[in-house]
């Protein structure tokens, strides 16, 4: 809607921009050292251990892994709490991204370091805050008793409700990073298109943003459940008796049990697990967004 | 590509080289003692290693870690040895004498007028002090009119209602259990050795679970979970607890049924510096004057008799290894669980899922 | 037609084969713009706007960037809201309503098409948004995807269209719905000079069957000359003029008009007494008895193709000019000259044949009739 001169959006343009990644190939070169150094290498080292036996090569730490057991059982309810809490992360942060990125530069960038803060505090410390707030005798259930409410304390810490929170507090700004900059993507005058065309503000939201913003959402699940797999402090020091991460489960057979094998087993479990989550999701992804006549967006 | 590759590795390999050579030159005047950090980190660097690099022109670096059977055997297996002392408390000393990551102790050099008793003094370790798994009890959320004497009174949730913690490992719980079920302290591990002992034990863990808010694993925790009214019964290291009264909480230390834990230190295969290291063992960890100064810094006490020479009745009362506290605990068996940790954790993940 | 346009379907079919694709001939509203103001802090985009646009009328805000075009154009679709006044569509005030209440068909500068949707659901949009049966909205989306002849293009994704292509599917979907008011901002500002061209043709050419009132926005006075029936000039947020094309060409009311719209000299002229004009730079005087000018300062109009090389005639005014450049242009060439009084002025000619093209250096006499130089004031003498 200004007077200013448009982006050109022919065809040609297109072409040179997919053209441009082949000749630039060699700027990738730092990162995917990088990445064979940090990732592929460790992994592979990893993998080897897995494998190897007192006599040879062997499959036992796999089927200690996988087969009927608690490291199974564990297994699958980390990828459930990973899932769930991902999810969470992405109902809780999408509004406030869609804040974001609609209000005006300078609010935001303040807005942005607000959510950014606590990045800088040790998860150790927000996993405390949460304590202080939901013992015994923490902030809640004083509150609550201050004012009559309830005679004995709630049971609300060490449960899974706790883990819950405190893992999406923990992962939330990064849901809400990865969907702002996503939605800051999204071209603001399409809003305005689709009002003049007959939509009110809440069909333009359903019909234009939030299809346009589904990428990032899709990306900002991917990347919290990836993150939220591999917690284990926060679980450990505000979940209930019975939870536990396999996190916590390979950290003790590397440390305590020294058990290398199984410990390397289901390491690798977990990031075939990871890989097939998110790819699933990926792929879902795809082949709603293609029934519904709805593009790729990004 | 592969000519980046090769020039970048080459230049690796160089620096890495040089400075190996100068690592090594240097290493030839001192040690590297890891260790857990924190204040105990500090104790040490206070009363032992500044006065030794004083005295011997030996210099000691403190290396942190958090789980030095893991890096031990990583060192060992790249043959990249970092460290002269490790840490091998629990399992960590069974297991890595039987692999071969260890070296001898010299105890002509480290004990030469015999002092310390069996337990301190091991083929490859020393046993600097001991500390104790207590039971920590909030005075101030006790019945009225009852006394908490011990494991019995912890498993009876009638008598002493309230939350518990116990730490997330089978290592001790399930000694705990047998001595609650009435087994005598002194008698756990011929009880456990047997199949239907280990039954016994998680039976009895059975009775506990539903009063357990929280497994612990770290050894602030059951502390922290006492000090906010969390729990109010808590396993926890003797150490802890006593920090805790100092900081004028109604909490009270039952040594009663506690598993008293020996600190081992042991010199790594390979180590650059065995004749240093076992020297500065010696200075540490068996001076009866410096052990009465580690034991007020701290509340973890050699076996050393003559340690209880210098103190008096009063300090000796607050310490895992006097004679009236040892008497009522049993030492924890760090060969039993090595042999059986593996199999044992395993059923232990299961039980705590039912 | 330019073969540019027939990217898409052969060219065999015609502009008028398309005409019965209408049924309904809609008519155009009324809008009107009664004293609207708008400022933006303490810069006024918008003073004391009124302006009447009539059923089926094809009007052009013109004005270069800061004028208040767009602004005009913003509260009319309900994008901002105006500081006072009122804007009325068939009698009834929008001013209140939110901009899907309007029911106004609009094509932007960037095309603003849903990349996320098919070209089909593009133009699908406002009728799904209006609640048409399933069936009526296949069949009106098809009828008017041919009119802009994308048919065939109809399951291609935005992203896979050249710049033509999107700005008629721009185009289908702000008249699928049949508005009576269509609004156009430099809808076609990002295309090449040919395809702008072929373009022109076909909006003007839809418009004419669909009757719907348009309100067109542009920078480029040339694109308002070709497609509108009338032009208002806009000039820092006032209206510096309106009227239809060959008004703003031919009798310009203000200096900045005459600039602004087509090519022109602008020389300055002095009115002695009623009826007698000099042109110092021209070295000319002469007398206009039509002309009722009051005496003093003002500026003389004068087209480049109204000075021609011809024999005088009756009350013809000749100039003697030294060319200083010929730019050949195809069909005309444009002169630049220098007269004796040093003013340099343009002229143009139609080619023909056997002319001999007269250099660099050579003089020439321009012929003029009085009645082609339009005498203009520094400042606009009316507002509306």
């Amino acid at each position: 809607m200004s007077d200013g001169v448009s982006m050109p959006r022919d065809g040609m343009a297109a072409a040179r921009r997919r053209r441009a990644p082949i000749s630039s190939l060699w700027l990738l070169a730092p990162a995917a050292l990088l990445f064979l150094l940090a990732f592929l290498v460790p992994v592979g080292e990893v993998a080897l251990w897995s494998l190897q036996g007192d006599a040879g090569l062997t499959a036992e730490h796999y089927r200690e892994a996988l087969g009927a057991g608690p490291y199974r059982t564990i297994l699958f309810g980390t990828v459930q709490l990973a899932a769930g809490v991902a999810f969470a992360c992405v109902l809780a942060g999408y509004p406030a991204a869609y804040c974001l990125a609609s209000c005006p530069p300078r609010r935001r960038t303040m807005l942005l370091l607000l959510i950014l803060t606590p990045l800088w505090v040790s998860v150790l410390v927000r996993t405390f805050g949460w304590i202080v707030v939901l013992g015994r005798e923490g902030l809640v259930n004083s509150m609550l008793i201050g004012a009559g409410l309830i005679d004995a304390p709630l049971q609300m810490l060490y449960s899974r409700g706790a883990v819950y929170i405190a893992m999406v507090q923990v992962l939330l700004p990064v849901a809400i990073l990865v969907m702002f900059s996503s939605m800051t993507t999204i071209n603001r005058s399409l809003l305005l298109a689709s009002r003049i065309l007959g939509a009110t503000p809440w069909r333009g939201f359903l019909h234009v943003f939030l299809p346009l913003s589904a990428g990032g959402a899709v990306n900002a699940w991917m990347l919290t459940f990836v993150l939220a797999l591999g917690f284990f402090i926060t679980p450990a020091l505000v979940g209930g008796p019975k939870e536990n991460m396999i996190a916590n489960i390979i950290a003790t057979q590397i440390t305590v049990t020294l058990d290398w094998g199984l410990g390397s087993a289901l390491g690798m479990v977990l990031l075939v697990a990871g890989f097939l989550m998110v790819g699933a999701v990926a792929l879902l992804f795809r082949r709603v967004t293609r029934l519904s006549g709805h593009g790729g967006t990004r | 590509m592969n000519k980046l590759l090769w020039s970048l590795s080459l230049g690796a390999a160089l620096v890495g080289a040089a400075g190996g050579a100068a690592l090594a030159q240097s290493r030839d005047q001192s040690i590297v003692i890891a260790n857990y950090g924190g204040a105990w980190a500090e104790t040490l660097n206070r009363i032992c290693i500044q006065p030794f690099t004083k005295e011997t022109g030996i210099t000691v670096t403190q290396a942190a870690t958090e789980d030095s059977l893991a890096q031990i055997r990583a060192q060992q297996t790249t043959k990249n040895i970092l460290w002269d002392i490790a840490p091998t408390e629990r399992s960590g000393l069974p297991v890595s004498q039987k692999n071969g990551w260890l070296e001898p102790i010299d105890w002509s050099v480290v004990d030469p007028e015999n002092k310390l008793p069996p337990i301190a003094r091991k083929s490859h370790a020393i046993g600097s002090v001991a500390y104790s798994t207590t039971i920590g009890v909030r005075m101030d959320k006790l019945p009225e009119g009852k006394t908490f004497t011990g494991w019995e009174d912890f498993w009876d949730v009638k008598q002493f209602p309230g939350p518990r913690t116990l730490r997330n490992s089978p290592a001790e719980n399930l000694e705990f259990a047998l001595i609650a079920d009435g087994v005598k302290p002194s008698e756990v591990y011929d009880v456990l050795r047997s199949p239907e002992g280990v039954d016994r034990a998680f039976k009895k863990l059975d009775e506990i679970k539903p009063a357990i808010t929280v497994w612990w694993t770290s050894g602030q925790q059951p502390v922290q979970l006492l000090a906010s009214g969390e729990v109010f019964y808590a396993t926890a290291f003797n150490g802890r607890i006593q920090q805790l009264q100092k900081d004028k909480l109604p909490v009270a230390l039952i040594w009663n049924g506690g598993s008293l834990d020996v600190s081992y230190y042991s010199i790594v295969k390979g180590a650059n510096n065995a004749a240093a290291a076992m020297q500065f063992m010696k200075y540490c960890w068996n001076e009866p004057r410096r052990l009465a100064e580690i034991a007020r810094a701290m509340p973890y006490s050699s076996f050393n008799p003559d340690l209880y020479k210098i103190l008096s009745a009063e300090e000796a009362r607050q310490l895992p290894t006097s004679p009236e506290n040892m008497d009522v605990q049993f030492a924890l068996n760090a060969e039993f669980w090595a042999e059986n940790l593996p199999r044992i954790q395993k059923r232990w993940e299961t039980w705590r899922l039912q | 037609m330019v073969p540019t346009m027939m990217d898409v379907n052969k060219p065999s079919s015609g502009t008028l084969t398309r005409e019965a694709n209408l049924k309904t001939r809609s008519t155009g509203a009324t809008i009107e713009f009664q004293s609207v103001r708008k400022a933006y802090g303490s810069v006024k985009a918008l003073h004391d706007f009124s302006l009447t646009i009539h059923p089926g009328e094809f009007l052009t805000i013109l004005g270069s960037s800061g004028s208040g075009k767009t602004t005009a154009l913003n509260a009319l679709a309900g994008f901002s809201t105006a500081d006072s006044g009122d804007i009325r569509i068939d009698g009834r005030s929008v001013i209140d309503e939110p901009p899907e209440r309007r029911n106004l068909g609009m094509v932007f500068q960037n095309y603003s098409l849903f990349p996320h949707m098919s070209v089909f659901d593009n133009v699908a949009f406002p009728l799904r948004m209006r609640r048409v049966p399933r069936r009526d909205i296949r069949e009106r989306v098809e009828r008017v995807l041919e009119i802009v002849r994308l048919g065939p293009l109809s399951d291609r994704m935005p992203r896979d269209l050249s710049g033509g292509q999107q700005q008629r599917v721009a185009f289908a979907r702000a008249i699928v719905f049949e508005p009576p008011v269509l609004l156009m901002d430099e809808p076609l500002g990002a295309l090449d000079l040919k395809l702008r061209e072929a373009l022109q043709f076909e909006i003007k050419e839809i418009q004419h069957q669909l009757g719907c009132t348009v309100v067109y926005v542009t920078h480029d006075q040339r694109e308002a000359l070709a497609m509108s029936s009338r032009i208002v000039v806009l000039r820092d947020g006032r209206i510096e003029q309106v009227g239809t094309p060959s008004e703003m060409y031919d009798a310009p009311q203000s200096r900045f008009v005459a600039d602004f719209i087509g090519q022109t000299n602008l020389l300055a002229a002095d009115v002695a007494q009623p009826g007698s004009v000099a042109i110092p730079e021209l070295g000319i005087t002469y007398r206009e008895n039509v002309f009722t000018a009051r005496s003093g300062s003002w500026y003389a109009s004068i087209r480049p193709e109204k000075l021609q090389r011809r024999p005088a005639e009756g009350s013809d005014i000749a100039v003697t000019v030294t060319v200083q450049e010929a730019v050949f242009l195809g069909d005309v060439i444009e002169y630049s000259a220098r007269t004796g009084h040093g003013a340099l002025i343009h002229f143009r000619e139609q080619r023909r044949d056997r002319d001999r093209v007269p250099e660099r250096g050579e003089t020439a006499t321009l012929v003029l009739r009085p009645s082609d130089v339009v005498l203009v004031p520094d400042l606009a003498r009316t507002s509306r």
